[in-house]
């Protein structure tokens, strides 16, 4: 069951997954081989149930199919859009159309958020992504593209800067202290560090003022040039109003910072007595990257680092004032830097209370369709709902994204088995509705037998047999195929099917088997099966198969003991 | 079903504001001048014009504990804060990102961990210190780089833990960045950890104050602080013990506050055990 090969595939294919590998690293420079040549491929609105013991690699497969992480090799296609070359922004816009739903449904939902927030989620970072898209395509008309490189590679450029300006500033205290005590004769050879750290940390503090300041009026003229209306649109009027503010404030920052150093040249040491100017640099650079790198969010956050910087400004002012003035200054600035935090504060809940409104209607409709009380649901967290429930609040989180194709990494299988029935039900009935493409993973032939168009039956990181469902209940064609329809427990005591149990232990996924991977467990493994991998081929109409020998097809080899093969194989 | 906080929890938090406020508004209060010295009240006990009693040289205790509370409050606060800051996005990256980064990141942490936190301090203090002044700085500097470590430990084992959630994995299905991702989802999960863990550093932070002022390496006279203050009452301990033990038993207070108070948000926001 080596299983490569891709004579199963279809042309029409809506998702297609083509040799598939996935390797991570382990221990001791091994690796483990989890995925190692799988092929799937799903048509517009069927279901495949993917199927094997626990840890053959069915969740990696689901993954690396979502290019989470990347696989290590093989290709996926979805709507003949080419997943693994795109990049990670591209691939952000193809991830709402491929969603997954998990096991453990309480571990897939954040304890932390509301029920409303967590459904909307999906509408809150494609409104994000969008945005950011926007702001660029904003830039790219009106000021083209050059600039807008220019821009880019600017930011790159302050990232370097603000890195520099803290390594500065560190060194910076270093070297005024040495040079301070350099002037005692015991410590006299400091002289000499003092000499090559800071002069050049005191140059790159100053140029790193300066490229904050130029960049920040070209931010600020920028934003002049756009009209106010257009970017209230793309961000919203507080936020734009807001950022724009904190752009002036930062940029006034910078120049002041810039004089200020500029002219205490001489002495230095009084400059550093005033410390909180330096951490104000710091803080002031850090942001501005932030508001290079990220405009369009430069809002409410940025007021508030600002302010931030403004009251450590404060307190080392305030330390320096005595007595009555004191109480007046400390009380007088308490008063407006609350007024101002709960100002900043209030911009950013509006922002999100208007973000949660437009978004309710939304979500009411899909907690709706998954058979959730929107009234009783939507404030509260998702460890207050039982298994099912929060299973469905799962299913209705991907829904809201509008997916093509959903990927169910065994979505019942930690659930009650009178629960299980309702969420497969549900599945079907939202799959009709919806005209969804499911990929339905479970470890038990029996679940994914009812749902399936299609079943692809895996072993340690290979697939084994492709068939239709009832055909393979009716006449398994791969040995392992036969030994999973044996391990289901029988409802029907007079039911006579094959007794054996699936025996051994699943091999190391780090070290797998040569030729078919099943072989140290296959009851009819032969020399060949050791030395030669099997190739999946279509033995009957709709039916493949990777064995040497399969069960039907080429008439069924004797069976050999499985100690004798052993043996034969050594 | 709502957790209690329970009464000996605001006792705490009143105890610790009020503590705060004192500090803050000690130049306004209508306290004695910590500087001042009354004459032919040296060693003298508690007594109601002097509530805590007089030091060696007669200045008031109670108006010196206040004051002091000034230093240890702004280098334990801003200490940890600073601390929080570096060490939680260092913590939340080495957990988050994993592989490379979070080896190096690791093996600095530690490494910075094997550092003996006095010696670091005497080092500092010896290279750097020329300016009395400045002291304040130096100390906060240090303390800072001594609480970064074993915060970035917590965080980073924290983040770890929520990082392999499926509720990440779905975030990032769902096409956010990773910034969201580690703001929105895993920072909201791992934020108590780390917030009840930096009062018990700050805790910490007041206690190493102590024993460096004990050292005499604190923030110079005249301005007082607590550890200073039982530094010098040391030589009266057996005529006037309250010159040692009044501050004392201040810091043991504070320090009892914020452990306890920073185990009691531990606790409360522990999150509830899955419903399955
Ligand atoms: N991130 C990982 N790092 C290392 N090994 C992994 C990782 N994820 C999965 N594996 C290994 O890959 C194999 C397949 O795992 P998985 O896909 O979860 O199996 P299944 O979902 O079929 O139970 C297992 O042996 C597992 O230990
Ligand atoms: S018969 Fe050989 S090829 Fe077929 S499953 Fe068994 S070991 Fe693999
Ligand atoms: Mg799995």
């Amino acid at each position: 069951m080596a299983g490569s090969g891709n004579a199963h595939l279809r042309p029409e294919a809506l998702l297609s997954a083509r040799d598939l590998v996935v390797e991570f690293p382990a221990a001791g420079g091994r690796t483990v081989h989890a995925v190692s040549g799988v092929s799937l491929d799903l048509e517009e609105g069927e279901t495949l149930g993917l199927v094997g013991e626990s840890g053959c690699g069915k969740s990696t497969t689901g993954r690396a199919i979502l290019q989470l992480p990347r696989p290590t090799s093989g290709t996926v296609q979805l709507d003949g859009q080419e997943l693994t070359e795109l990049d990670e922004d591209a691939i952000r816009d193809v991830r709402p159309r491929l969603q997954m739903i998990y096991q453990d449904p309480i571990s897939s939902l954040n304890p932390r958020r509301r029920v409303r927030d967590i459904i909307a989620e999906p509408l809150f970072i494609a409104l994000e992504n969008v945005s950011r898209r926007t702001a660029m395509a904003v830039w790219q008309d009106r000021i083209g593209e050059l600039l807008q490189n220019m821009l880019r590679r600017a930011s790159g450029v302050m990232r370097i800067v603000g890195l520099l300006a803290s390594v500065a500033f560190v060194l910076w205290i270093l070297s005024e202290t040495v040079e301070e005590r350099a002037a005692e004769p015991w410590l006299g050879w400091t002289q000499v560090p003092a000499a090559v750290i800071g002069f050049p940390s005191l140059a790159l503090l100053l140029l790193a003022a300066a490229i904050a300041l130029l960049l920040g009026l070209t931010w600020v003229l920028l934003a002049v040039m756009l009209p106010f209306s257009l970017m209230s649109r793309q961000f919203g009027e507080v936020s734009s109003a807001v950022g724009l503010a904190g752009v002036v404030v930062t940029t006034g920052a910078s120049a002041f910072l810039l004089w200020r150093t500029w002219s205490s040249f001489g002495g230095w040491a009084q400059w550093l007595n005033s410390g909180g100017l330096s951490l104000l640099t710091a803080v002031l650079a850090v942001w501005l990257v932030l508001s290079m790198v990220k405009p369009e969010r430069a809002g409410a956050s940025g007021v508030a680092t600002t302010l931030s910087a403004m009251v450590v400004l404060q307190v080392f002012y305030v330390a320096g004032l005595d007595g009555g003035i004191k109480l007046a200054v400390l009380v007088a600035s308490a008063v407006i830097d609350t007024l101002l935090f709960r100002w900043v504060l209030r911009c950013y809940r509006a922002n999100r209370d208007a973000e949660r409104e437009r978004a309710e209607p939304r979500v009411r409709e899909v907690l709706e369709y998954v058979g959730i009380n929107p009234d009783d649901a939507l404030d509260r967290r998702p460890w207050e709902f039982s298994g099912g429930q929060a299973q469905r609040l799962s299913i209705a989180r991907a829904l809201v994204s509008v997916p093509q194709v959903i990927i169910c990494d065994e979505p019942v299988s930690s659930l009650d088995v009178s629960v299980q029935a309702q969420i497969l039900n549900l599945l079907e009935d939202l799959k009709n509705l919806m005209g969804l493409t499911l990929v339905f993973i479970a470890h038990d032939l029996a679940v994914v037998k009812n749902v399936s168009d299609r079943v692809a039956v895996m072993y340690l990181g290979k697939l084994c047999e492709v068939s239709e469902p009832d055909a393979m209940f009716a006449q398994p064609a791969h040995p392992y195929t036969e030994l999973l329809l044996a391990a289901i427990p029988q409802p029907d005591p007079e039911a006579e099917l094959g007794t054996e149990r699936i025996g051994g232990e699943l091999p190391s996924p780090m070290d797998p088997p040569s030729g078919c991977r099943f072989r140290t467990r296959c009851p009819l493994a032969a020399e060949r099966c050791a030395a030669e991998e099997p190739e999946m081929r279509e033995i009957a109409p709709g039916r493949f198969v990777a064995c040497h020998t399969p069960l039907i097809g080429e008439p069924a080899p004797a069976r050999v003991d499985l100690a004798t093969n052993a043996e034969g194989a050594s | 079903m709502r957790k209690r906080l329970g009464f000996v929890f605001w006792l705490a938090v009143v105890y610790l504001v009020v503590l705060a406020l004192a500090a803050v508004f000690a130049d306004v209060l209508p306290i004695k001048d910590p500087a001042e010295t009354f004459p032919g009240t040296s060693k003298q006990g508690p007594s109601l014009s002097h509530w805590f009693g007089n030091d060696g040289v007669g200045r008031d205790v109670f108006s010196r504990v206040i004051y002091g509370a000034q230093v240890s409050l702004v280098i334990s606060t801003v200490g940890t804060v600073l601390a929080l800051i570096i060490g939680g996005l260092l913590g939340m990256v080495s957990g988050y990102y994993g592989s490379r980064v979070d080896r190096w990141l690791t093996a600095t942490l530690n490494a910075s961990l094997v550092i003996p936190p006095l010696i670091l301090f005497l080092a500092l203090v010896l290279f750097l210190d020329s300016e009395a002044k400045r002291r304040i700085f130096i100390l906060v500097f240090t303390f800072v780089l001594l609480s970064i470590a074993p915060i970035a430990r917590v965080v980073r084992a924290a983040t770890l833990s929520w990082a392999g959630q499926d509720f990440v994995l779905a975030a990032r299905t769902l096409g956010a960045r990773d910034g969201r991702v580690l703001f929105r989802e895993i920072l909201p999960n791992v934020a108590p950890s780390f917030v009840s863990y930096s009062l018990i550093i700050m805790a910490g932070l007041i206690v190493v104050e102590g024993s460096v002022a004990f050292l005499g390496l604190s923030v110079p006279p005249p301005t007082p602080t607590w550890g200073d203050m039982i530094n010098k009452g040391r030589t009266n301990l057996d005529v006037a013990a309250h010159i040692s033990l009044m501050p004392a038993i201040v810091m043991f207070v504070t320090v009892l506050a914020l452990n306890f108070v920073g185990d009691k948000l531990q606790q409360y926001f522990e999150p509830r055990e899955s419903v399955l």
